[in-house]
Formats: structure tokens, sequence, C-alpha cells
């Protein structure tokens, strides 16, 4: 088999995969795991918290405890955020390697006035947000929630548009039925578009849990030339200086979509300069970046298979390895 | 016209060899030294190279002469020793100088004709680097000893009663106050010591330490922290060493250690100990688990939490240069930085829990009485000094 390097994305909950890590690994390759949530924090809001923190599906093992056991028989952790890493580093190493966007994806899109006036949204100040599931709480515990109302008491030009696929969070939003505009899901390369259409984007954040996420909606923002709100930490750290973070109470999203409500044809102008920057960021211009955190992985599962002469190991049982859930 | 240095070796030579290579035609006495040096792009000649036909024929005929003269008088020496082993003596001896005799006088005549300006020895009490240090001292010439170890704060008994009292060479470098100290108790000039520190250490001061990538290689767990025993073999250069003490500083600890999951363990034997395989066999059958090995010194300093050494040894100077909690059976009772650790199981495990718990220790004091100045050029000062007295 020719491949060098095996990465299984988070499923590490059956007997199956461990049985075919254990199989990848005995013939000499190493397998990475690739995580983007933090599991084990899961709110109760979360769809997923069922499964993984009440084993819902009633396993055998813990679904937490057998992530576990499965990231310390792997070869390294794989994830857009440090957190993320150091969440685990008691069980495995870590390897930072953020989210990248595709650049034909963002590639001749319509620019937003047009995307506007082609969905009725002409003349107003379009304030988007796009999420999965796992939103729920960013929006109320950031104070984002209750900003919007009084934003749009003093903005009725605002319109805002919840994109994706947890509409509590549209169907939740304390603004007038007029002010606020639903997207469903779409697929992701169809997204990019969906963003043009975005006057100003927002990413709130909320807890420990939204704090291990990636940065893709600041990057999806700052390809889209969307002008943006997101909150301090982690997640957007790295892009700091692209974006506006604040810390997340409604005092804080009043007072920073007001400026940039007050000066949105400058914001807007200077977006289009971060475009740029940003594309760096396709992950076509990304190759040596994951080239450099593959071969560490393989160097460093390499460094543990050399036996040195002359050191001698008395009494020296291998590592226990992971009893997986239908074998016992 | 450079100057011509014969070198003996050491494990120091490579590091300050190097800043003498414009200044001298240096001359290797052993032939590993001379493809080490070699293999460094350092040009040497090979001592053997100045042992010809002619000198060989002379040596043989210089040994000779002596043998004869011993085989006249053994009958009458041999008279002060017990019967039961007169015979054999007088069968012993000649088969012993003509051995020994052969390789000195080959040494001896092979120097007068190479006619070096003078000598660096790596020790002056061994045979060949003793009578180096003679034939310089016969001629006028000056011979620097590098010493390969740092002598410590440990009872050896009194003046005269060890083997590295000995001095034969002209000058001495020394690593630190204590050592130039010791010297001068024994009759050798201040005025012909330069304190050196020891090259050795240099490498210590610059190493990179990366312990996770450390413990990969030596396939421990890294979050575990990782106790390694400094174990050595019976120094018998003096009659305080006829003793069993290293072997059961080590049987205690193995005992200590047994069943202490939390821990990794590595026995570090000395290289030139010859007893790895003691040493496996005990642990192997006192069920602890552990690595046993003499090599590997790099590794082990990375991968090192806290150190273990069964007494008096050089292995001390080195884990508190890089600043490790480290611990000893016996010895140093002078100093109060290096922790005692009472020979009992008990005595060891409470011993390995607080140095595991202990910060970065302070070692100044300690360093500055061994070693002087740290400061990773030591090398340069030693090569300096052969310079300055080898002109």
């Amino acid at each position: 088999m020719p491949a060098d390097l095996i990465i299984v994305q988070r499923n590490l909950v059956t007997a199956e995969v461990f049985d075919a890590m254990t199989y990848f690994q005995g013939m000499g390759k190493p397998v990475a795991v690739d995580l983007d949530d933090a599991y084990p924090l899961l709110p109760w809001s979360n769809p997923a918290h069922a499964f993984w923190i009440e084993n819902s599906s009633k396993r055998p093992i813990d679904p937490i405890k057998m992530l576990e056991d499965g990231l310390r028989q792997s070869n390294g952790l794989i994830a857009p955020n440090r957190n993320l890493l150091s969440d685990w580093k008691h069980v495995t190493k870590g390897y930072y390697l953020p989210n990248y966007a595709r650049r034909e994806w963002w590639s001749d899109l319509p620019d937003r006035k047009t995307l506007k006036n082609a969905h009725g949204m002409e003349g107003r100040t379009v304030i988007g947000w796009g999420g999965s599931v796992s939103h729920y709480d960013s929006w109320w515990g950031s104070g984002l929630m209750k900003a919007a109302t009084e934003i749009s008491r003093r903005h009725p030009e605002v319109l805002w548009l919840c994109c994706g696929n947890d509409k509590r969070i549209y169907d939740q939003l304390p603004v007038s039925w007029g002010s606020k505009a639903w997207q469903p899901g779409v697929p992701p390369q169809d997204w990019p578009k969906v963003v043009k259409h975005f006057d100003i984007g927002v990413a709130p954040l909320f807890g420990p849990y939204d704090q291990r996420r990636s940065w893709i909606k600041g990057l999806e923002y700052l390809l889209g030339s969307v002008p943006w709100i997101g909150a301090e930490g982690e997640p957007y750290a790295d892009i700091s200086s692209l974006g506006v973070l604040i810390p997340q109470t409604q005092e804080s999203w009043e007072e920073a979509l007001e400026n940039m409500l007050s000066r949105l044809v400058q914001e807007q102008e200077r977006s289009e300069y971060k475009v740029s920057i940003a594309q760096q960021w396709f992950i076509e211009n990304q190759k040596e970046t994951y080239e450099r955190v593959y071969k560490e992985i393989i160097s460093n599962f390499q460094a543990r298979q050399v036996w040195l002469q002359g050191v001698n190991y008395i009494n020296w049982q291998s590592d226990t390895r992971v009893v997986a859930a239908t074998r016992n | 016209m450079k100057k011509k240095i014969v070198v003996s070796g050491g494990d120091d030579l490579l590091s300050y060899i190097k800043f003498l290579k414009d200044d001298y035609d240096i001359i290797t006495l052993m032939p590993e030294v001379a493809k080490a040096l070699e293999d460094a792009d350092i040009p040497n000649r090979a001592f053997n190279t100045f042992i010809t036909d002619q000198i060989q024929a002379k040596s043989s005929n210089d040994v000779a002469g002596v043998l004869i003269q011993v085989l006249t008088q053994i009958p009458q020496a041999v008279e002060r020793l017990h019967p039961a082993i007169r015979e054999n003596f007088k069968q012993i001896v000649p088969g012993f100088i003509m051995g020994q005799g052969q390789s000195l006088a080959l040494l001896i005549n092979a120097l007068e004709s190479a006619n070096p300006d003078g000598a660096v020895v790596h020790n002056d009490v061994e045979p060949v680097t003793r009578t180096l240090a003679l034939w310089c001292k016969a001629r006028g010439k000056p011979c620097v000893h590098v010493p390969h170890a740092i002598y410590l704060d440990y009872g050896r008994g009194s003046v005269g009663s060890d083997i590295h009292d000995v001095v034969t060479a002209t000058h001495l470098t020394v690593s630190g106050p204590f050592q130039k100290q010791w010297y001068m108790e024994r009759g050798f000039p201040e005025s012909n010591i330069a304190m050196t520190g020891v090259p050795r250490f240099d490498r210590l001061i610059t190493l990179p330490i990366n312990r996770e990538r450390a413990c990969t290689v030596l396939k421990l767990d890294y979050r575990k922290p990782t106790v390694v025993y400094f174990s050595s073999w019976s120094q018998q250069t003096n009659l305080m060493g006829f003793n069993d003490e290293v072997q059961q500083k080590y049987l205690t600890f193995l005992d200590a250690v047994r069943g202490m999951e939390d821990i990794d363990v590595i026995i570090k034997c000395h290289p030139r100990g010859g007893n790895v395989k003691w040493h496996t066999e005990e642990a192997k059958n006192r069920g602890v688990r552990c690595i046993v090995t003499d090599q590997y010194n790099d590794l082990l300093s990375q991968v090192m939490s806290a150190g273990i050494s069964y007494g008096p040894s050089n292995v001390v100077i080195s884990s508190t240069v890089l600043g490790k909690p480290l611990g000893v059976m016996c010895g140093f009772e002078n100093d109060n930085e290096i922790i005692k650790i009472p020979t009992s199981v008990d005595g060891v495990r409470k011993s390995l829990t607080a140095m595991f718990a202990m910060g970065k220790p302070d070692y100044s004091r300690f360093l500055s009485k061994y070693l002087g100045v740290v400061d990773g050029q030591a090398a340069q000062r030693v090569a300096y000094f052969i310079k300055q007295v080898i002109q």
C-alpha cells in the first residue's frame, strides 16, 4: 500500500476502526486522528451531546473513553485549534493544522450588490452568520441575541441573515420578522456565494467549547471581503488584526456593531484589501504546511521504531493495546 | 617551522586539539586516536611511523640488556618470596620484561627520533603515558597533563595513598578551585597549574534539550518522570576501593524502585566498567522494569528528571551542569547542594519523591568549586595554556 500516513476522522468509537489502526501501525504506517470538536465539552443544546456525553447508544464503553483510548493508540492528533491539542496532550502528541479554504469555491463570485438585489435585500444592511447545529449556545451566551434587539431597534435597515442547519437561532432571534431572514444550509461549494451577501459578518463564541473552534468563519468573511466582528480567544487569535475581536457581552456587541455600521463604507473598502491577504490561506497555497506536519508525524512515528543498540530493556512489557468495544 | 607535540588521547582531546592544529605538527601516540583526528580533518602523524627497523632492533637489544641483568639477579631476589611461588616468579618475570619492556623501549627510542617539543597526556600514570611524561622530564621538555576526570571532595585517603596522587607531567590543567588545591596539596607547583575547566562539559552548556523526542527514541513515556541511576565499577586505585559498595548500593536501588510504575528507570553503567551484563542480570532477577545501558549520555541527559549516583562520580558534575536534581548514596559530605540518599529502600524512595517534586536546584556554588567558570570555553582555555607552555 503506497500510503505513508493514515488519517482517521474522529470516528474512534468502533472496534473496526481500532482494528484498522492496529493493522496499519503494524504495517509500519503511522495513524493520526483528525478532530475539530471538543467532544468532552459538548453543551446540552448540541444534538450530539446525547451520543457523546450521555452514551445514548448504550455502547459498552463510553464514547469519550473510546475516543481517548483511540487517541492514545494513535500516532498523533491533528486539530485546527491549540486548545483542542492541549486538551488531549496527556494522551497523544498534537499537531496544529488550521482549516483552509478552496480557491475554486471563492473564485469568480458575483459582487455583493448584485447578489443582494437578486434576493430582495436591496437597501438593507445584511448582518450575516452561518453555522451548524452546535452554535445555539454561542448566540445566547455571547450576548449577541440581546444585542441584536437593540441594534435592530436603532437600525431598521439591518437584516439579520441566519444560515445553516439550526433554525432555532433564527426562530429565537428577538427582532421583528421583517428584520431577519433564514437561509437553509447549502453544499460547501455554494457557501461562498451566501457569504458574499453579508455586509457585516458576525462570529459569536461562548464558553470553553467554543474556544476550541477553528478560525474558518473569520477566514471566510475575509475571503468574501466582509468586515467582521468575532470573539476574543484562541479561535481567531491568528487573524485578530484582520477583524474586530471583542469580549462576549451584550454591551460589547452593541458597541462594535454600532461602530461598524457607522463607518460601513470604509470598512467594506478595507475588506477588499484584506482579500489578498486571506488568499494565502487557500489550501492550494499550503502544500508546504501540510508536508511539514505530515512529515513530522511520520518522523516521530519512525523515531519510535528505532531500537538503539546497547540499550537493554529489562522486564519491559510493551504498551497495553486498546481493547475495542466488542472484544470484551 | 611548526613545533611538534605528541598527544596521547582522552575523551576531551578532539574538543581542544582543533584549536592547536594550525600551530603544531601533531603526533598521535595511539592508532585509534590517529584515526579519530583524521576523521575530524585534523592532520596528524601516527607515532608508529617513527618506529623504523633500526629502532626496532635497538629496542630489542636495550630490553635484552635489561633482561640479562634481571636474570642474573633473580636467584637472590626470589629468595625474599615464599617458596611456593619462587619458580613461578622466575618464569613470569622474563616474559613480562620482554613484553612491557619492548613496548616502552620502542616508545623511548622513537621519541628520541621524533624529538617532539612537548607532549599532552590525558593521564600520566599508565605505563605508556607515564613513560612519555618521564621522557619529557628527562629531556627538559614540557608535558601537559589534561586530566580526564574531575577530582571530587570525597576522601580518597591521605596524600600519597592513591595512584592519582602521582604526577609525572610538568604542567597541569585542572577543572576548578578544588582540583587545583588538590594538586597543590600534593606538592605540584601552583605556577604550573592552569584552571581551565573541563572541555567535555562545554557541550553540556549548549546541548539542545528535547525531552519528548529523546523519550520517544528510548521508548519511554514522556509523561512520567525518569530517574537515571549512575552505577560504576570498583575503582581499586587505593585500598579504600577494595569493597563491594558499588554492588550493594545498586541492589538497594533496584529494591527501592521495583514496582514503582509511575516512573521510568534507567541504569547507566560506567562506559569502562565492563559490567553491563551483571547490572542487567540483577535487574532481571529482581523483577525491576528498567533500561540498562552504558552509552547514549546525551539522550540520558535529556530524559533525566532526577539522577542518583552510587557515589562520587563525574556524572554528578554533568547532572549539575544540566540543572537536574541529583542525589548520591555516599560522598560529597562537604557539598550541601548534593542530596544525600540513605542506602536503604525507604531512603531511596523518599529521596526520589523529593527530587521529582523540587524545582531547578541552585548549583552555582557547587559548580564554581569544581568547574570554576562554566561558560562553555574550557577547550579554548586548555588550548591556550598548551600554546603558552609548549613554545
